[in-house]
């Protein structure tokens, strides 16, 4: 399988992902509770986690809260910022981790820039709806269906100027391109693990630069006998046990991305898609292409794109067709209706595959070119071949 | 005899522990004694006599927070100190 699904989850891990999480599993108890060795030993490991990703996003350690993923970051984020009925303004290209916690809320979510690979139109249009009553701005760092790099240093330094707190979705950056809590002066930064950090599902990360509102009450090895939640991080937002096989399995997996740098990776997976791109804009897709662009490729395939991504799934190309949970960054970029095929390398990727990947998506364009021009228009029609 | 220093959390706790590293000093993490912690469920560093100034040195340099600090004699008598 040649696998280009990464933006989703990197599914090809460092081994020593899979061995961290093996002796986690062997030798790791719950940590914060006991004080035997087991115990001790996940404690150890927890805060080794804790420190790597701090020294990585520049944070003290215990402004490093473990979730499930970046959606549940993100709703705590959401959650402790925004107010029901409140005011957010999120860029045209959020997910919806972002969307739909806000919905519930009933916020109004002000959109703020939907031009894609414009990121002076994207300032400008934050600069327009940031204003004194806003509660939250939350943006993401790099659009997940497009590859689309927004402005969110500028954006960032705009809301601490207002005195507006900053929520960054770091959700595709992370691992790839620089983050700083320090110096975005974010409120949060909410980040999966199992994606650019390859670290196992089940894993994520919320930065804290402020105190969220905790989304799940319970157990947290302290101040047991308080009926409230700690007013201290990490334990105000990590009720319960942790997933500590996994945070082991991520701990490995940042040490990895610090060992390659983040510039490598970026260097690779942005020249591989740049290699996919030509090869598919000259074979007649519309791709998606700009200079602010991350390792995330779009393009428009001449038929459903469903259809084209199970054609490439029979020959062994794995990547993920739709709307990618960002109905808004498509009617951003105005493929809301047919969505698009999205093909995202990772550190693992080679330029063969990368190569065959696109020729093969070349050679079942090709086919269905030949099998439309056998249809009957009503066929064509169901299938969305573009004749 | 040993000083106990306590934290609220275990990653309170860690944090002092790196701190006593970063100095060249040793101590043990542990649960805190219930007597030392009223509030329910805390974490502690055992530090020997002749290295508990230090350590609490190191911990304001560090800007570690500290819950408290107590002194326990051979017999088990306990007693708070200033941290």
């Amino acid at each position: 399988m040649i696998y280009l699904d990464n933006a989703a989850t990197s599914y090809q891990k460092p081994r020593s992902v899979r061995a961290a999480v093996l002796s986690a599993m062997r030798e790791c108890a719950s940590p914060g509770r006991g004080g035997y060795r087991a115990a001790m030993t996940a404690a150890e490991r927890v805060y080794r986690c804790r420190e790597a990703a701090g020294e990585l996003f520049d944070c003290a350690p215990e402004r490093v809260v473990f979730t499930m993923n970046a959606t549940h970051a993100l709703n705590i984020a959401v959650k402790s910022l925004v107010p029901p009925g409140g005011r957010a303004v999120i860029s045209g290209f959020e997910h919806n981790a972002v969307v739909r916690p806000l919905r519930a809320l009933g916020a109004n979510a002000v959109i703020a820039g939907r031009k894609l690979f414009d990121p002076a139109d994207t300032l400008r249009a934050f600069s327009r709806e940031i204003t004194p009553d806003t509660d939250a701005v939350i943006c993401t760092h790099v659009s997940n269906v497009f590859g689309y790099i927004l402005p969110v240093a500028q954006i960032a330094a705009l809301c601490r100027e207002r005195g507006v707190p900053f929520v960054l979705d770091a959700s595709q950056s992370v691992g790839v391109l620089p983050v700083s809590l320090r110096d975005l002066g974010a409120a949060f930064i909410a980040m999966p693990g199992h994606k650019g950090l390859y670290g196992p599902q089940g894993t994520g990360l919320l930065l804290c630069g402020a105190m969220p509102k905790p989304l799940l009450q319970g157990g947290t090895g302290s101040l047991s006998r308080q009926a409230e939640m700690p007013d201290f991080l990490p334990d105000r937002a990590e009720a319960g046990t942790q997933n500590v096989a996994g945070i082991c399995g991520l701990d490995a997996g940042i040490r990895f991305v610090k060992s390659r740098g983040l510039p490598a990776i970026r260097d690779h997976e942005t020249a591989l898609c740049r290699l996919m791109a030509r090869i598919l804009e000259r074979g007649g897709f519309r791709v998606f292409t700009g200079v602010n662009q991350s390792g995330v490729l779009s393009v428009c395939p001449p038929c459903d794109c469903e259809l084209f991504a199970e054609k490439l799934a029979q020959r062994g190309v794995a990547v993920r067709a739709g709307l990618h949970c960002a109905p808004l960054a498509h009617e951003s970029a105005g493929t809301a209706d047919c969505g698009t095929v999205r093909f995202s390398p990772s550190a693992f990727t080679t330029a063969g595959e990368a190569d065959a990947a696109a020729r093969i998506a070349l050679q079942c364009a090709e086919k269905i070119r030949k099998e439309a021009e056998k249809l009957p228009v009503s066929a064509c029609e169901f299938a969305g071949y573009k004749l | 005899m040993y000083y106990y220093f306590t934290f609220r959390s275990i990653t309170g706790a860690q944090r002092a522990m790196r701190a006593l590293e970063q100095t060249g000093l040793r101590a043990t993490l542990l649960r805190a004694p219930k007597m030392f912690s009223a509030k329910g469920c805390g974490y502690a560093l055992k530090v020997r006599p002749d290295r508990a100034a230090a350590a609490s040195a190191a911990f304001r340099s560090y800007a570690v927070r500290v819950e408290g600090a107590y002194r326990v004699d051979a017999q088990g008598r306990a007693e708070a100190v200033a941290p």
